[in-house]
């Protein structure tokens, strides 16, 4: 089992960077402040574009004049470099590419042009009240199923939905998204994602109800499934999340979710705390569970914690430290862990940096394996 | 009548004309201190830049400097003098706030007040007469930054506790040349000194563990709850990157490591190898508790360590 396990998450590779928990360092406890998604990823609203321009990036490749001009910088984060032509749209678009290397496994090293989306926001009403986004992906097959023979289709939807807030606390969003559960970290390949299926292509169609007033937020997710996949794979059911800010830089959140398809029942639930420690430092701690009953067979449990550090070493430079656990049955001996320095530069708006190392380790009582090691290197430019 | 009127204001001319031209031939005196003490001032000689000014304000006034606080009265009292005289104790503060940050470390702590007290009685001279309000509060923030900068900079020692718990993967040689694998996990406790200010965080310690793992031996036999010990000293430093709250930086750590396995055939194989790490740590501080994170490489091996580790102060001096 757990060699399984440890194979699928050496070829899941790739580091999706779009929503960025830690930044409850600066203060911010919901995605929502940055993102037209409230529960993060996709898109980022004039405001999160401004932030990000000002307050997260380098300021490397701005001329002189504008450097050291946070209004004139903000003006410029658009997709147009100034104001949108047409003030209700929003296009945005984005690249993100891979180097990876496993040292050691005698395979090549290689790039891989992990994801390219391009996607449209319209918005209306004050407040943008009402939202319509669709985002058009191209992903490319996973290595793992390269080969098998099976159609696959390159360009895919990772969301569409329409939302509308009825008040500035509640609203109500409907189609396809990311599931609300846990901590939504844009390292796609982390056991706390995977384990949760709630991976990079693992979206569904769904209502999502979301609220948020004070220190709380709260989504509910009652979804059917991803409605490109065959009907008896789909897995229906809900998923809810309780986020409580308890200070300005610290919250602590838990997460439910119960689905069901053909083949198999999904039940799982996680605990996570967040918290900032001055500016661009953080510290983001989640441990959860997830119990699979098949139709045919008997249930297995897994349990995982993740846990991520952030120490901001200049504007726009930080360093990563990253560490996992999971126990791929709980019922039997062995965990994997899975420790990921790494280094994350935003030399200006509109560009990300980053190199990681993944040192995987097994901890079992009946067989013994070496340390296995990735070397991943990343460049993502969004427009 | 016309006669009066003019004996009048001749006697208010010459009274009045004389006058002037006394303060004139005292603003005289200042002023060429004032040109020579600033001419001290643009080569940052503030010592004498200081000493100029304060001869030329007290040749004038034999009760200058002050001493305690500025009362209204006094203020009241320098009413009418040049405004020379203002800039020679504007540009004497300002020597003097120089001086104090220069001089800062090695200045006793009855000196170091002796000098605050008078940076504080010209400034508020300066203000409360009106003259320079602004110049007056900039030499005091100067001092003052001055003194947050001292505090700041102040290491202070303590003593504390270590909770910690790392993995790595090693290459073991039990009287054999092949080496035998080994993943370990070992929880330890230790003691360390911690030098520290705002700016940086100088650690020394021991620590000693207790733990187990997975050993694969040459000949492909495996055992999964071989005993390991770890006596460890190591030496730290960190950068602060904000308020203390968190660091960054690197450690070094001696490690004499015993395990004790058991072979295929139940004899024990034991060796006591001593071990060099160079280690990234990156440490967080809620209130007095420390959460260190760390990794890096064992000098000759081929994999990685990877720790968690708390730390609480038991005792300060």
């Amino acid at each position: 089992m757990i060699r399984v396990y440890l194979l699928l998450s050496l070829f899941l590779i790739g580091v999706k960077s779009f929503a960025y928990p830690n930044y409850i360092s600066y203060g911010y406890q919901s995605c929502m402040s940055c993102h037209f998604n409230p529960m993060g990823n996709g898109p980022l609203t004039d405001y999160g574009r401004s932030v990000a321009a000002t307050e997260l990036t380098d300021r490397l490749l701005w001329p002189e004049s504008i450097r050291n001009d946070d209004e004139k910088l903000a003006d410029k984060s658009g997709f147009f470099f100034g104001k949108s032509p047409i003030n209700w749209l929003r296009p945005s678009a984005s690249y993100r590419g891979l180097y990876y290397n496993m040292p050691g496994s005698g395979q090549p090293s290689k790039w891989i042009n992990m994801d390219a989306s391009a996607a449209l926001v319209a918005k209306f009403f004050n407040n943008d009240k009402l939202i319509i986004v669709g985002q058009v992906s191209y992903a490319p097959r996973p290595v793992e199923t390269q080969g098998d023979g099976k159609a696959y289709s390159e360009m895919r939807s990772r969301e569409h939905y329409i939302g509308y807030r009825f008040t500035k606390s509640f609203g109500v969003y409907a189609g396809l998204m990311d599931k609300a559960f846990g901590i939504r970290v844009p390292d796609h390949i982390t056991f706390s994602r995977i384990l949760t299926r709630n991976d990079q292509d693992d979206q569904t169609h769904g209502v999502l109800l979301h609220y948020l007033q004070g220190n709380t937020e709260i989504a509910l997710q009652p979804f059917v499934g991803n409605l490109v996949q065959e009907k008896n794979v789909r897995q229906q059911g809900y998923t809810t999340q309780i986020g409580y800010r308890t200070g300005e830089t610290t919250r602590l959140g838990a997460s439910y979710s119960s689905s069901k398809s053909d083949f198999a029942t999904l039940n799982m639930y996680s605990l996570d705390a967040r918290t900032g420690f001055g500016k661009g430092n953080s510290l983001l701690v989640e441990v959860g569970q997830t119990m699979t009953k098949p139709e045919l067979g008997d249930s297995v449990t897994n349990r995982y914690v993740f846990l991520q550090n952030q120490w901001l070493l200049h504007r726009g430079l930080s360093s990563i430290i990253t560490a996992e656990m999971m126990q791929p049955d709980i019922h039997a001996n062995g965990e994997i862990y899975r420790f990921g320095p790494g280094i994350q530069y935003f030399p200006t708006y509109r560009m990300e940096l980053r190199a990681d190392i993944y040192d995987t380790r097994t901890h079992s009582s009946t067989y013994y394996t070496d340390d296995t090691w990735m070397v991943t290197g990343q460049v993502h430019l969004w427009f | 009548m016309v006669l009066k009127f003019l004996v009048t204001v001749v006697l208010v001319f010459l009274v009045t004309g004389f006058g002037q031209l006394a303060w004139a031939f005292d603003s005289n005196a200042y002023n060429v201190a004032l040109a020579q003490a600033r001419k001290a001032m643009s080569r940052k000689d503030w010592r004498d830049a200081e000493q100029i000014a304060d001869a030329a304000l007290h040749a004038q006034d034999h009760n200058w400097p002050p001493s305690g606080t500025i009362t209204e009265d006094f203020v009241k009292k320098l009413k009418g003098r040049p405004n020379s005289f203002f800039a020679l104790v504007s540009l004497s503060a300002d020597a003097k706030s120089h001086i104090f940050i220069l001089h800062d470390e090695s200045m006793t702590d009855d000196e170091r007040s002796k000098m605050k007290a008078q940076i504080k009685a010209y400034t508020d001279v300066l203000a409360q007469s009106g003259v320079s309000v602004e110049e007056a509060e900039k030499i005091q923030s100067r001092v003052q930054d001055q003194e947050q900068l001292a505090t700041l900079e102040e290491y202070k020692l303590s003593l504390g506790v270590l909770l910690g718990y790392s993995t790595w993967e090693d290459r073991i040689y039990f009287k054999t040349s092949i080496p035998t694998h080994a993943i370990l996990f070992v929880p330890s406790i230790g003691l360390a000194l911690n030098y520290t200010n705002a700016f940086y965080d100088w650690s020394g310690g021991v620590s000693y563990g207790i733990g187990d793992g997975e050993l694969k031996f040459s000949d492909n036999s495996f055992d999964d709850h071989p005993k390991v010990t770890v006596v460890s000293g190591f030496a730290s430093g960190l950068i602060q990157i904000h308020d203390s709250a968190a660091a960054f930086g690197a450690e070094v750590a001696a490690r004499s490591v015993n395990v004790n396995g058991h072979n295929a055939d139940g004899s024990t194989a034991t060796t006591s190898p001593t071990e060099l790490s160079a280690l990234a740590v990156g440490r967080f501080r809620v209130s007095k508790l420390d959460l260190k994170f760390k990794g890096g490489m064992i000098l000759g091996n081929p994999s990685a360590l990877w720790a968690v580790e708390f730390g609480y102060p038991l005792y300060l001096w």
